[in-house]
């Protein structure tokens, strides 16, 4: 891994997003640090609520800085730093430089318009070219995503497609602008696992061809050790551990880490065991116990973790952990 | 595997058509949408019978110089109160006028004051709900004073309106917009409200669009299907409420042939002479019905999903 010295897209420093709630401000995201490279897949991956989807969202600032969220922190797209920019510059960043691709695909496109209108809005919102070049663009971009007859597809309405085939406008429109940085926020879930293939083969094939950072959100760990270079684990808005995709596998450090890795089913597993399962669930987020975060469902969890908050420390060049007994040679 | 057999058919029509330029083939789509969305309608007999209904109504009312002879305020005092006959086809009514004429001429009145009503009030509607949902407090603003204007029971308000406006077919026209504007208003917001926390706006959102464009260009079409329909429903109650006003004398002044002004005349007479309240009476009837099944019949077709 040679990872340093590749161009990094996105760094994201000590990123804190703050809810404010009627019952105070709570703290979805606390101290997220991490870095998406050029033409690399970086795997976020953690159970419901462990802040995957507020990370990227906070990404772009989605969240109303008025009355709904607050963010901390640095995130710098090729040294600029989006928290510092005022909604206006945001929108140019949206869509032109970071795009989205999210779950549901017939829900995240607008009923009433045509799949190829809503490919041709995305380019004119950002660049200056005319309806018919957006047109030629758009059935360009169809057919990038492997929509089989694109001038057909492209007068068609979204509850007219598949499900696949809508995923794969939705990628249309994401990457109409050749964004800098990919966020698929559990781009597969919706889909059966056939088509689930074919649209992550479509993401890497792209993200290849057009050198951009993906951040995959997931908690699928299969389709984590298909397609990404490098996976970010998070627990209760806290990177726990982050490492390149061999290592998380080989040897996961992280407690947390391993419980996700040994509830995976096995395909030649003992079928009379029960599955493995992490005992307990994710805390509410006003309930946050103090020292290490994830001590009250750790097996291994002694007095020091649950009064001393860990570091993310690393544990070799590509891997680090957020856990006590990390650095004590298991 | 379902995605392949697709293209593989897709691929049968592309040899096809391949000589087809792009343009022709997306004017062919929409062509073809078109054609659904109209055989939709006429499946649906209900609101093919409205269509006719309203179609009709309309035509009488453009083209009532040409079909009735008689000028609607021509006085006839030698044939007064003449039941049906050849000569006068509805009969005429205690001064001697040719009730089919004024009849029509009423339909004229009254389809012109429903149609800018409805239109009108279902535009500024939809622009106040949409605003409403942009901001909260003026969201408050434009509701409470919403709230306000529908607490009174509209013909009371349209009465009050045209008292202090003065009894002329603008003014009722104003008094009706006055009063049907609020529940469009609540019913566009509504929607709007809606389809603001779909998915598509945040996803349009992170493609960079600004608020305004996404209010315009994203949430307004959502909204117009129910607006367009409601503008059916005002369309045929401000017909019955114009006519309520004029049978007051509130609405259009008296020797204009308004449908509520030859009801009110009627009113009178309407032990010797039926004929002056059954044929204004069923030409509201009808067209009020019209209207509504047209209406249920248009949020059939318009809604995109129900195919």
């Amino acid at each position: 891994m040679v990872a340093s010295e590749r161009e990094k897209v996105l760094e994201v420093k000590g990123l804190c997003t703050k809810f404010h709630t009627e019952r105070g401000d709570l703290k979805a995201i606390d101290g997220v640090s991490f870095c998406v490279y050029k033409g690399e897949i970086l795997g976020l991956v953690g159970e419901s609520g462990c802040g995957k989807s507020v990370t990227s969202q906070s990404v772009l600032r989605l969240y109303d800085e008025k009355r709904t969220a607050s963010y901390e922190g640095i995130v710098s797209l090729e040294g600029e730093d989006l928290l510092k920019l005022s909604e206006k510059q945001m929108q140019n960043i949206r869509g032109e430089k970071i795009s989205m691709v999210f779950q549901d695909a017939l829900s995240a496109l607008n009923p009433v318009f045509t799949v190829g209108s809503q490919i041709m809005e995305a380019l004119l919102i950002h660049q200056k070219i005319s309806k018919k070049e957006a047109m030629d663009k758009a059935i360009e971009m169809l057919r990038l995503v492997g929509i089989p007859e694109p001038e057909k597809r492209f007068a068609q309405y979204p509850h007219q497609l598949s499900g696949g085939m809508r995923q794969r406008v939705m990628i249309a429109i994401a990457l109409a602008c050749h964004p800098k940085l990919l966020i698929a926020d559990e781009p597969t879930t919706a889909l059966d696992v056939t088509i689930q293939a074919q649209v992550m083969e479509l993401i890497v094939e792209l993200n290849r061809k057009l050198d951009m950072g993906v951040i995959l959100i997931t908690h699928d760990l299969a389709v984590v050790a298909e397609t990404c270079q490098r996976v970010i684990v998070m627990y209760l808005g806290q990177i726990v551990e982050e490492a390149d995709v061999n290592s998380i596998f080989d040897h996961p450090c992280h407690p947390y880490t391993q419980g996700l890795i040994r509830s995976i089913p096995q395909i030649d597993g003992d079928k009379s065991e029960r599955l493995f399962q992490i005992s307990g669930s994710v805390p509410l987020l006003n309930q946050i116990p103090t020292g290490c975060r994830f001590a009250p469902r750790c097996p291994y969890a002694t007095n020091r973790c649950r009064e001393e908050m860990p570091e993310l420390l690393p544990v070799s060049e590509t891997q680090r952990v957020r856990c006590h007994r990390a650095g004590m040679g298991d | 595997m379902a995605a392949n057999t697709k293209a593989l058919t897709l691929d049968i029509g592309l040899t096809r058509d391949k000589d087809e330029s792009l343009k022709s083939i997306r004017s062919r789509l929409l062509k073809e949408q078109r054609e659904i969305q109209m055989r939709k309608f006429l499946k649906n007999k209900m609101a093919v019978a409205g269509f006719i209904i309203i179609a009709v109504m309309l035509t009488l009312s453009i083209f009532a110089p040409v079909i009735a002879k008689c000028d609607p305020l021509a006085l006839d005092m030698k044939s007064r109160l003449k039941g049906p006959s050849a000569a006068h086809w509805f009969g005429t009514d205690s001064m001697g006028r040719d009730l089919f004429a004024r009849v029509l001429y009423g339909a004229r009145i009254s389809m012109f004051v429903g149609f800018s009503v409805g239109l009108t009030s279902g535009i500024a509607g939809m622009v106040i709900g949409l605003y409403a949902c942009t901001n909260r407090y003026l969201d408050n603003i434009l509701m409470r004073v919403c709230d306000g204007l529908k607490a009174i029971p509209s013909t009371l308000l349209a009465i009050t309106l045209m008292t202090v406006l003065g009894a002329d077919t603008k003014n009722v026209i104003i008094a009706l917009i006055i009063v049907s504007t609020p529940g469009m208003a609540r019913l566009a917001r509504g929607s709007a409200l809606v389809a603001r926390e779909q998915t598509y706006v945040e996803a349009m959102r992170c493609l960079g669009a600004s608020k305004t464009r996404i209010l315009w260009s994203h949430i307004a079409p959502n909204i117009l299907s129910p607006v367009i329909v409601q503008m059916t429903f005002v369309f045929a109650s401000s017909i019955i409420t114009e006519a309520a006003l004029s049978f007051l004398g509130a609405g259009v002044p008296a020797p204009a042939p308004s449908w509520g002004n030859i009801l009110n005349e009627g009113k009178n007479v309407i032990y010797n002479a039926w004929w002056m309240i059954v044929f204004p009476g069923a030409f509201t009837a009808l067209s009020v019905l019209g209207l509504n099944l047209l209406g249920d019949g248009i949020r059939d077709v318009l809604d995109p999903l129900s195919k």
